[in-house]
């Protein structure tokens, strides 16, 4: 039987080998198809592409997700949450009952409030608060659902940013965009599914971390796009290695592992000789998303973009081509945002405008962009940070200029597009911005919702580790009925 | 609708039900094995315990069959009446349970309306201990048909196992095949050409075993079992999380490698990593060993909470030895009493306790907001650190003896000194007649003829400070920084802290020579002496003496005569990368005194010199100070400083090793259970001890780590050894007997064969914990020789081969893929241990913090094996993480497999592997006298086995186009090889590198 099976395969390959000198196209021959013709009722135990499309669990609003995420922490109370009470007690001694038990990072003794040095308006039609530091906040004020409540339980970076991407502070955990790659693959064959850009100062705090796929195959985890070099690691031939040359290797590589297939039948072998075909596409594929010179003029402007540039608002532009072709998540850091004032740079005078700048006309630009190509409403766009920043002075060594310590009880973030209800406004704080008072919304809640716009079920879309099913939202999370458009 | 007709036939076998047909329940359902397991998996996580949600608790047997609050759960005889079945169907008109999660499988509702039907009965029911809570008991060989297959017990419980499932073992692989295949599991390395030809060669009946022996002498051996150690162990390079420093552990992984070299004992390998530190006389390997649990990440964020880091630290090596030694998930009892495994939220805090009584020691100086501490090391110099270090102190002795000479008479300087010291040097101020700052910042003239700085604050900045004083012979210029109101912090910094890393003096357009610099103090790791060489990276900070004045004294190489019309230019260079710190007050002033570095006095020197009655240790202090200052002693004062400054120079490359160490205390360890886990709510007190699961321990045993130790490496610990020789299974198999190697608990996976784990344990413990023994009996079985091919029966009635009717065939680790492509290529360097190394990678990191870069190995550093591939938590090496290796942030019993394109990028692209193929490409462009040979020599170097005629037919019809090709394009040739003639072999090998079975132990 083993011999017919040889002489039957054999067949294939030379069929093959005729295919090609005829025209390429003729992808690689199934495990389970050769064994099908060679006569045998047998199905290949089942392993498809662990990227391939699934189902969600239910009808989706969204499709891709991009995650603005702000590293470093952003100042809600200069931004988005104006307090009029702060800035009349401004330099005051901060009241002892907010003091009592908590813990900071930074600050020392009794500090003093600090009212922000910035107007505030409101904009659209939506109304929504914002300062002067976000002038083209109000392009798109209307499509956009800010959210006063956020809070989370950490406040160290690299813990708070691992918590906000993983749902648990500790390394270790899947990242968000590792468990929406997992449940639901990606529409793009040629890249992959869940893609990180990085811009700003440094590498953010979590690491790694932050896009890890934890204990689920690696497969799922983030791929970084860098903007030096290879975008996506050793995706050039070596110098001296002509696409060409690349092309006969390749097809060598093939026929000889499907001699391979055929004397172990190894179901593995056949996924290799899939994924060197894969790796071969995006030799083609990344270069091409990447090249983003072909952009119109009017698009460069909008975004502020220059090819060959790395800034937030290039990796904007590539988040938009990204889920143009299908790319599930797409997540940008901007790192810098850790305004504690310990001196000019890194205070909410000079540090802050700055790091205003280099995101808000881009940010602006990515939602009218996506909304103006039909795609803002099949895809999730968040902007924030991983915590608040406190609405007293930190005052860092005695130092002069106005900053913030980390203040995980109460900051801000915004969605859009999606099935997110554009223009609302959800939660309140305090007069000081210290903490929630309504409708309040922890990370989890946060994930709960991506999720069910994405049409998971945060509760069932799970994953056996070491005894027990995990889920993104851990034993928590509760989907924000309010921000459902 | 009626229950029973929505369930069409009991007990449907899937074919893979067949291959566990010895676990197959009779048709009399068992509570205990059948229906428990069924509630743990679907309904313990709502319906367990206290708080159980509708207060149904199916962990009580009463509350099972007295119902929850929807009532009575049961109708004995009646599963259509029966609340349970209702609800798990979801009639009724309420939800189906499990609420959100899949509904339960027909096998699994089968069994339940089956128990139901028999009458629901709990009651006598025994409830099963589950298996791996027992101590293993040795099995009796089963008797076995096929009885010439059997070359040792494990074969007999395999064959056992094949036979009860109508299966028969594959034929022996080829010699070739199985040659590579025990090269690559006992030491991790590819046979050259050279050793598949003698293996081939050797026609004796012994000839694989006289292999099997050679290879577990070899020093590589070690090295391949200390890859997946590692893993457990989450040994790295770096501290992890945000700042991610390098940390020098290296010592630990020799100490594996070296530990399983010389066969150390499993219990003692065991003991000696959790507690070799509290052994009797512990020695330096002992307390290297200790290093394991040292391996857990550090956070050394600014503003982190210290007892919460350090309460981080222990909880992770309570995670980790759950997981190592007893293969159970004690992460969970964290927050909770095990919702599973009967392992109480206690029992963890229980376990923490022993962990709680390391001592904790301040690191350095703080800066700003950083809180630095750290746990103990010790320093492990080599033979020659230690020669050179006696030949030091050797010659320390002498150079102190010629001083000393010199010395002897000093009483009448040192007198003098005193006496003058008493008075102060007269300095005589410079006027300032201009500024100047590369910054913009402005100077203002304060009464006291200092000047404040104000204004712009830039990252670095130079001032320039001109003016005049009265005519004198100068000898020396003196800097006093000052602090003021306006500084942060009073100064005298403009960031409180400054730092000076240059200086120069002009007197009219002549520039100073200068001499010595002294200052009243400077911060630890800054030297005042570099400001002459103008050392960016070094020079004169002042924490944390904040907020008071400091003086910085230079002395000429010659006297200069200062006239009343000479410009005199002070340049003050502040270049550090610590930006902003610049100087914020600040006076200049010249000398003409003989000795005007004994202004730049420390300020307790300064008090003792002030003070009217001085002790005799005070008066010694002065003495000290003066000999050790004085320009007299100067030459010779220099030999001892410089034999001290070698002295330290040396003790610093003094390689660490981090250990464990405990503050020596006779009252019993405790830790605090803390309400879901977390720090800040800790509830009782509890004191250390093992889970309670497991009953009362050994009362002889110490209640410290290395009672916890014994009790772990102990042969009557039910799970130590199961757990090791099944992640020792996993290694060979590709899967462990229980696959679940990290969770030996219920939710963990059913052994495959528990007779032949239990087989394996007791053997192993009976043999005195001898690891060698347990892989010589593994590679040395007829399961072990089968050929890995599959036919299309098999893979039909066991497409995973947990039943090993084949041998393992699956893709290789990322370290070892690296150390095989070396190999083959003939560029690895054998070496081994020493401190980690950096070949070559595209993403080259540093580190902001303190400057740390990947500085790429030269020579054979770049060709080392991967297991000393220098591990950055944060940006571990990328070619390994694309094979699947971990961050190592913490523990990892079992990698996942993966089958990426970018491993295929990585495999066809990467310079490392593409500079092999170029090694390989060029050795087959020399070898052999035709092209069939250089194929053969190739194939047979990256595969191990001679090729087929297709294959040989296919590569080269491969070479003739490639060589068609180049021949047509030499510049593109040139690119890949010296010699042109040689790029269609370098592409040829770039292909044989990437052949699946190159990359596979097959």
């Amino acid at each position: 039987m083993n011999d017919n099976f040889e002489q039957e395969i054999l067949k294939q390959i030379t069929r093959r080998t005729f295919f090609k000198q005829v025209g390429y196209g003729m992808g690689g021959l199934a495990l389970s198809s050769l064994m099908r013709e060679a006569g045998h009722a047998f199905q290949t135990p089942t392993r498809t592409d662990p990227l391939a499309p699934k189902s969600p669990h239910f009808k989706a609003k969204a499709k891709n997700v991009i995650f603005l995420f702000m590293a470093g922490a952003p100042s809600q109370l200069d931004l988005f949450d104006p307090k009029p009470t702060l800035v009349k007690y401004d330099r005051q001694e901060c009241p002892a009952e907010l003091l009592k038990g908590e813990r900071f990072a930074f600050i020392k003794g009794t500090p003093r409030l600090l009212g922000s040095p910035y107007k505030f308006e409101q904009v659209g039609k939506s109304g929504h608060w914002v300062s002067e530091l976000l002038p083209h906040f109000k392009e798109i004020a209307d499509e956009v659902a800010v959210v006063h409540s956020m809070s989370t339980t950490q406040f160290n970076h690299a813990p708070a940013q691992i918590f906000m991407n993983t749902g648990f502070q500790i390394p270790g955990r899947p990242s968000m965009g590792s468990w929406l790659t997992y449940g639901l693959g990606s529409e793009n064959k040629d890249l992959p599914g869940f893609v990180v850009l990085i811009s700003g100062d440094s590498n953010p705090d979590g690491g790694k971390s932050c896009w890890s796929s934890g204990f689920l195959p690696t497969t799922y985890q983030g791929v970084e796009f860098r903007s030096q070099g290879d975008p996506v690691l050793f995706v050039s031939n070596p110098d001296g290695v002509s696409s060409q040359v690349r092309r006969d290797t390749l097809d060598a590589l093939h026929d000889l592992n499907e001699f391979q297939l055929h004397s172990t039948l190894d179901p593995e072998v056949e996924t290799r000789i899939s994924q060197y075909e894969l790796s071969y596409r995006m030799q083609s594929s990344v270069p091409e998303l990447m090249d983003i010179s072909k952009e119109s003029a009017a698009t460069h402007e909008m975004y502020g973009t220059e090819p060959g540039k790395k800034s937030f608002a290039n990796n904007c532009l590539l988040a938009r081509r990204l889920v143009e072709r299908g790319t599930r998540f797409v997540q940008l850091y901007h790192r810098g945002w850790d305004h504690h004032g310990a001196d000019q740079s890194t205070d909410i005078k000079h540090g802050l405008v700055t790091r205003c700048q280099e995101v808000d006309k881009a940010a602006a630009a990515l939602i009218k962009d996506l909304k103006q190509r039909g795609l803002l409403d099949e895809t999730i766009v968040v902007w924030g940070g991983e915590f608040g920043r406190t609405p007293m002075n930190e005052g860092r060594g005695g130092s002069p200029y106005p900053g913030r310590d980390h203040h995980p009880r109460a900051f801000t973030m915004w969605m859009a597009g999606g099935g997110i209800k554009p223009g609302i406004s959800l939660g309140e704080t305090d007069d000081l911005g210290y903490t929630v008072t309504k409708d309040p919304v922890d990370i989890h809640d946060l994930h709960a919702t991506m999720l069910h716009l994405m049409g998971m079920d945060h509760l069932r879309l799970t994953y056996p580790f070491q005894g027990r099913n995990f889920r993104l939202t851990d034993v928590y999370g509760n989907v924000v009925q309010q921000l459902l458009a | 609708m009626n229950a029973s007709r929505a369930i069409a036939g009991l007990f449907a076998l899937t074919p893979f039900g067949l291959l566990l047909a010895t676990n197959q329940p009779a048709q009399k359902v068992n509570f205990g094995t059948d229906i428990e397991p069924i509630f743990k998996a679907h309904c313990s996580s709502c319906h367990a315990g206290p708080g159980s949600s509708a207060k149904l608790d199916l962990a009580s047997l009463e509350s099972i069959q007295k119902g929850g609050r929807g009532g009575k759960l049961l109708v004995p005889g009646k599963p259509d009446e029966s609340l349970l079945m209702i609800r798990l169907l979801g009639q009724g008109g309420m939800p189906q349970m499990p609420m959100g999660f899949k509904p339960l499988a027909k096998e699994e509702l089968d069994k339940i309306l089956l128990w139901i039907e028999q009458g629901g009965s709990t009651a006598g029911a025994e409830r099963a201990r589950h298996w791996a809570y027992d101590k293993p008991v040795q099995p009796t060989l089963p008797a076995v048909h096929q009885a010439s297959w059997v070359r040792n017990p494990i074969d007999a419980f395999v064959l056992s196992n094949l036979e009860h499932n109508g299966l028969r073992p594959s034929p022996e692989a080829p010699k070739e095949i199985l040659l590579r295949r025990v090269y690559l599991d006992l030491i991790g390395l590819p046979p050259t050409v050279r050793e598949i030809d003698a293996f081939l060669a050797d026609k004796s009946p012994n000839a694989y075993e006289k292999v099997v022996d050679r290879l577990l002498a070899s020093k590589h051996y070690g090295e391949r079992q200390a890859r997946p150690w590692l893993d457990l162990a989450r040994y790295a390079d770096s501290d992890g999380y945000e700042k991610d420093l390098n940390r020098v552990a290296w010592k630990y992984r020799d100490w594996v490698i070296e530990a399983f070299n010389k066969n150390l004992p499993y219990d003692q390998f065991t003991i000696q990593q959790l507690a070799g530190d509290l052994l009797p006389n512990p020695t330096t390997d002992n307390l290297v060993a200790t290093g394991f649990h040292r391996n857990t990440m550090f956070n050394r964020e600014g503003g982190v909470d210290q007892a919460e880091a350090h309460y981080n630290v222990i909880l992770d090596r309570v995670n980790t030895t759950a997981t190592v030694w007893l293969g159970s998930t004690f992460m969970c009892t964290r927050c909770h009493d095990h919702k599973y495994d009967p392992f109480t939220q206690k029992d963890y805090f229980k376990l923490a306790a022993y962990f709680s009584n390391a001592v904790i020691l301040p690191r350095g100086s703080a800066s700003v907001g950083e809180e630095k501490w750290f746990e103990s090391e010790i320093r492990i110099p080599s033979g020659q650190q230690t020669a050179e270090k006696v030949r030091l102190q050797q010659l320390k002795t002498k150079v102190v003896q010629e001083r000393d000479e010199v010395l002897k008479g000093s009483e009448s300087s040192f007198q003098k000194w005193l006496q003058q010291n008493s008075s102060d040097i007269h300095w005589e101020f410079i006027k300032t007649s201009s500024t100047n700052s590369s910054g913009h910042a402005t100077f203002t003239e304060q009464p006291d003829g200092s000047l404040l700085v104000s204004g712009p604050n830039s990252p670095k900045d130079t001032y320039t400070v001109s003016g005049h004083t009265k005519p004198l012979k100068a000898t020396g210029l003196k800097l006093d920084v000052l602090p003021d109101s306006s500084l942060p912090n009073n100064g005298p910094g403009r960031a409180s802290n400054f730092v000076l890393t240059g200086l120069s003096i002009h007197v009219g357009k002549q520039e100073i020579p200068l001499s010595d610099i002294r200052t009243d103090m400077s911060q630890e790791g800054y030297n005042p002496a570099r400001i002459l060489a103008h050392d960016t990276n070094s020079g004169w900070a002042i924490y944390p003496g904040n907020g008071k004045p400091h003086t910085l004294v230079v002395t000429f190489k010659n006297p200069v005569d200062v006239s009343l019309a000479d410009l005199i230019t002070v340049r003050l260079e502040q270049q550090s990368p610590w930006e902003n710190h610049n100087i914020g007050r600040l006076r200049l002033s010249l000398t003409d005194d003989a000795e005007p570095l004994r202004s730049a006095v420390p300020a307790n020197i300064q008090a003792l010199l002030a003070a009217t009655d001085r002790k005799a240790s005070g008066e010694q202090e002065l003495r000290n100070y003066f000999l050790t200052t004085s320009p007299i002693f100067k030459s010779a004062n220099e030999k001892v400083k410089d034999v001290d400054s070698k002295l330290a120079e040396l003790e610093a490359s003094i390689p660490t090793a981090l250990i464990m160490k405990d503050k020596p205390t006779t009252k019993a360890l405790t830790a605090f259970v803390h309400s879901r886990g977390e720090f800040l709510s800790p509830t009782v007190e509890v004191t250390a001890g093992t889970p309670a699961l497991f009953g009362q321990t050994d009362p002889a045993l110490p209640s410290n780590r290395l009672g916890l130790a014994k009790w772990i490496a102990s042969k009557d610990n039910p799970l130590t050894a199961r757990v090791e020789v099944n992640r020792i299974w996993e290694q060979y198999f590709g899967r462990g007997i229980v696959e679940t190697c990290e969770d030996f608990g219920t939710q963990g996976a059913k052994p495959v064969n528990q007779p032949l784990l239990d087989w394996l344990a007791t053997e192993f413990m009976a043999k005195n914990w001898d690891l060698k023994a347990v892989h010589r009996m593994i590679v040395l079985s007829s399961t072990y020789r089968q050929s890995s091919n599959a036919t299309l029966d098999l893979l039909k009635k066991d497409p995973l081969n947990l039943l090993l009717a084949r041998g393992p065939r699956f893709r290789l680790e990322a370290e070892i893929m690296r150390d095989a492509v070396l190999t083959e290529a003939g560029l690895l360097n054998p070496t081994i241990g020493g401190p980690s190394v950096f070949p070559s990678q595209p993403i080259a990191w540093d580190t902001p913090y303190n400057g740390e870069q990947w500085m790429t190995s030269k020579g054979g550093d770049a060709y080392r094996r991967g297991i000393y591939t220098f591990w950055k938590r944060s940006a571990p090496y990328p070619s390994f993480m694309a094979f699947d290796a971990t961050s190592r942030e913490e523990c990892t019993v079992r990698r996942i497999r993966t089958n990426t394109p970018l491993q295929a990028l990585a495999m066809l692209n990467d310079g490392a592997v593409f500079g092999a193929a170029k090694a390989l490409g060029h050795t087959m462009a020399v070898i052999g006298n035709s092209d069939t040979d250089k194929l053969v020599y190739g194939f047979r170097s990256t595969t191990g086995r001679h090729p087929k005629p297709a294959e040989l037919s296919r590569l080269n019809q491969l070479l003739t186009k490639l060589k068609t090709r180049y021949a047509k394009d030499p510049q593109l040739a040139k690119k890949v090889a010296t010699r042109p003639t040689e790029a269609p072999y370098v592409l040829t090998a770039n292909v044989l590198l990437n052949l699946d079975e190159a990359l596979t132990k097959g």
